[in-house]
């Protein structure tokens, strides 16, 4: 048998590579169904998480009282459940995502990419995810109607609770499928966000990445996740699109500044301006607040602390800015999560915590 | 899977590449579109910068030197990192450039104020002054920045077609 040294330097190569090929394919093993965790129920109902009937859970309550920024972003890699659900770290679900994406690539190379479109929102866009999104969608909606409908005559004219409401009505939740549905943005299958966009002929819709289906199963995370975003459709600089602000708004915005949530330099609609954000972060408090005080006579004192601390665990992790695209101007999470979301009166309320002192929230307060 | 991984590796891919490259050159070079050359393998890169929620994305891929490499990663945080073909690589420079031209005449740079879904896409051409756009995803109608997106992240994992 003739052995050349050409070859045998080929094969070894050939040999070492497939070696090393191997060791390195263990980063991708795993599920790469697109199965991902299975999405809770949408009823809030007291089962078993992980973190339920902790023995440290008064204590735990306790220290969430007292800070509520340090208790949701402790062990910043851990997964965290709660009783729907839970919470995985962004990265994973971008990772799972591109998992499928891989194993639809690797197993039929000769697919167009429509053909790999559609198999990946079968494999993700699942009826069962799907209707779980379309129902947090209609609970986000009806409580932003409540929260509006609430105010009275002196926080908003007949006419601005009508200029809200008719921007909250005409917000459509975008999904797949079909994958058309997303054909001016088909890279959103494999991405971990919940989106609101208004287009240039002035539709607002809702869309879902479809890592953020395989990464949160959390009802908390989902409803406050897509009521921030739909509350970017009245925040007060989209609401200066039709040219209609409310009167109230204004007062709203001016205690934004007084509490330090809003920098006092970016608190006008235009570049670098934090107002929309925070004014989304502000109102998805008060409307996952109400779920969370449903949950208060059915969950004990840790499954509490868990269903608050995973409605907003995905904001621990701060965005680094992109320079030129840095117009989204979201607050830090110690902000976001510790004087806004943990000082919401009603959260506190649902865990058993003091109120919050007077001056350290806002609400909406009569016209000036 | 595992098979197709190993294929992808670059210890298993380099000789096969130069096999590939000795023996069939004149077949690759007819993939190359005109608009693009070889030359873009000394230095030329393709990165789209783009906001989603509270989330950014980074997708770049670069040639130095013949060799052409891939990053795609969020809050930067990478995703993956890979070596990517040259064909590939080529072929996605030339649509990115092609998709760059076309917003610049649809878009102007203003419009990511007020914009939720902002992008920003690089092209670096070998020898030639380095192009930009930054938009409105909202805006692009044609869904162009989603589709170059898609692609690149393609290039990460389609295995070989040649």
């Amino acid at each position: 048998m003739v052995k050349h040294p050409a070859a045998i330097l080929l094969g070894t190569l050939l040999f070492l590579g497939t070696v090393f090929a191997v060791i390195r394919g263990n980063l991708f093993r795993g599920d790469a169904s697109g199965s991902g965790p299975a999405p809770a129920s949408t009823n809030i109902t007291k089962s078993a998480g992980k973190d339920s009937n902790h023995p440290g859970s008064a204590e735990r309550v306790r220290r969430y009282c007292a800070n509520p920024y340090e208790v949701t972003c402790e062990n910043p890699t851990r997964t965290t459940t709660d009783p729907t659900g839970r919470v995985d770290l962004q990265i994973s679900g971008e990772v799972r995502a591109l998992r499928v994406l891989r194993k639809i690539l690797t197993s039929h190379a000769d697919w167009n990419s429509k053909q790999v479109e559609d198999q990946l929102v079968t494999e993700i866009y699942t009826e069962k995810r799907v209707k779980r999104i379309e129902s947090a969608y209609r609970w986000v909606k009806a409580q932003l109607h409540t929260v509006i409908e609430r105010q009275d005559a002196s926080v908003f004219s007949v006419e601005e609770k009508q200029a809200i409401l008719s921007r909250v009505d005409r917000v459509e939740l975008n999904l797949p499928p079909p994958a058309s549905n997303y054909a001016d943005a088909a890279d959103v299958f494999t991405k971990n966000s919940i989106y609101y966009e208004r287009t240039e002929t002035g539709q607002m819709r809702l869309r879902v990445g479809g890592a953020y289906l395989l990464n949160i199963s959390s009802w908390y995370n989902l409803v406050f996740s897509l009521a921030h975003e739909f509350s970017h459709a009245i925040d007060p600089c989209e609401m200066a699109a039709d040219a209609v602000v409310p009167t109230a708004y204004r007062e709203l915005i001016s205690c934004f500044v007084r509490t330090g949530w809003v920098d006092g330099a970016r608190n006008t609609c235009g570049d670098n301006e934090q107002v929309s954000e925070v004014f989304a972060d502000w109102m998805a408090a008060e409307v996952v607040s109400s779920s969370l005080g449903n949950s208060e006579k059915d969950y004990s004192g840790e499954q509490r602390v868990q269903a608050a601390v995973n409605s907003v665990r995905d904001l621990c992790e701060e965005a680094v800015s992109l320079d030129v695209l840095s117009t989204q101007n979201h607050q830090t999470p110690a902000i976001r999560i510790g004087k806004m979301f943990g000082r919401n009166p009603l959260v506190r309320k649902s865990m058993g915590c003091e109120n919050t002192p007077a001056g350290d929230y806002c609400a909406f307060s009569p016209r000036k | 899977m595992k098979k197709n991984a190993s294929i992808l590796n670059p210890q298993v891919f380099l000789p096969l590449l130069l096999l590939g490259f000795f023996g069939c050159s004149s077949t690759e070079k007819n993939w190359v579109p005109s608009e693009v050359s070889r030359d873009d393998l000394r230095e030329s890169s393709v990165e789209v910068r783009y906001t989603l929620a509270q989330n950014n994305y980074r997708l770049q891929v670069a040639a130095v030197n013949g060799e052409v490499n891939g990053y795609n990663g969020v809050n930067e945080q990478p995703i993956e990192r890979q070596k990517i073909r040259s064909v590939s690589y080529l072929n996605f420079l030339k649509k990115a450039s092609s998709i760059l031209d076309s917003l610049k005449k649809k878009m102007k740079n203003e419009e990511i104020k007020d914009c939720k879904t902002p992008f920003l896409l690089t092209v670096q051409r070998s020898g030639e002054p380095l192009e930009k756009i930054a938009g409105c995803r909202s805006h692009d109608s044609e869904g162009q920045v989603g589709r170059l997106i898609q692609e690149g992240e393609f290039l990460f994992y389609s295995p070989p077609t040649n």
